[in-house]
């Protein structure tokens, strides 16, 4: 299977990206796109799989703004 | 061929395409291997190629400069330069690479509207394709705006 993932990221300036790959996305799973990384906070289906592909929306979120919110949180 | 039939497999594009398909049409194109910073495309340009990123990633920009308003990253399986095939228009946006390098497959405009006359089987699943990515794309865009509105 071949998953269509468009990757939209939440808080924050960066445009998101989209990105055929071979393995589903999960949750808690970082993604590299450009330049930054991120995690992924939401996976859903968009669209009913057709053929070979299946089609997903993925929330993630900056990794170090996570940790620096996490961080905040803990102090 | 040159190119491995899992990485086409993996272009939505082709998505459909027989494994015979999938070897006449990688003959009309090239593929070419851009570096980090390359652009590929800039916004105006008269230039009707399609693009299929086998590996990498590129960014979709407004302008090329510093204050330019990014609007995409695409990574493999990814297709840009559709619009300028379907209408031979300017290109609506620039193109640059934004990984340490990406393997980008293209067709010339002229070379693939031939093929498609003589193969109009792959002609008919190649445009179905472009129809539902253009789709996917405005779906994306459509549950963006929700976000950014909630």
């Amino acid at each position: 299977m071949i998953y269509k993932v468009s990757y939209v990221v939440t808080g924050g300036e960066h445009p998101g990206a989209m990105i055929n790959q071979e393995f589903a996305p999960e949750i808690g799973k970082e993604v590299q796109l450009g330049d930054k990384t991120f995690r992924i906070v939401e996976v859903s289906e968009l669209l009913p799989p057709m053929g070979d592909f299946a089609f997903l929306h993925v929330t993630c979120r900056p990794v170090q703004e996570q940790t620096a919110s996490q961080e905040e949180a803990e102090t | 061929m040159g190119i491995s039939l899992s990485a086409l497999r993996a272009i939505e594009l082709f998505a459909g395409l027989t494994e015979d398909e999938l070897k006449a049409i990688v003959d009309v194109g090239k593929t070419t291997t851009y570096r980090q910073g390359d652009v590929i495309l800039r916004k105006g340009e008269q230039s009707t190629e399609v693009y299929l990123l086998l590996g990498g990633q590129v960014e979709v920009v407004s302008e090329l400069s510093e204050d330019a308003t990014s609007y995409i990253i695409l990574g493999a399986g990814q297709s840009f330069g559709e619009m300028a095939l379907l209408d031979a228009g300017p290109r609506s946006a620039a193109i640059r690479c934004v990984s340490p390098k990406a393997e980008i497959f293209s067709f010339g405009r002229d070379d693939l509207l031939t093929f498609w006359e003589s193969h109009c089987e792959v002609g008919y699943k190649m445009l179905f394709n472009i129809a539902r990515d253009l789709g996917f794309k405005l779906r994306i865009r459509n549950l963006k705006q929700e976000m950014e509105g909630a």
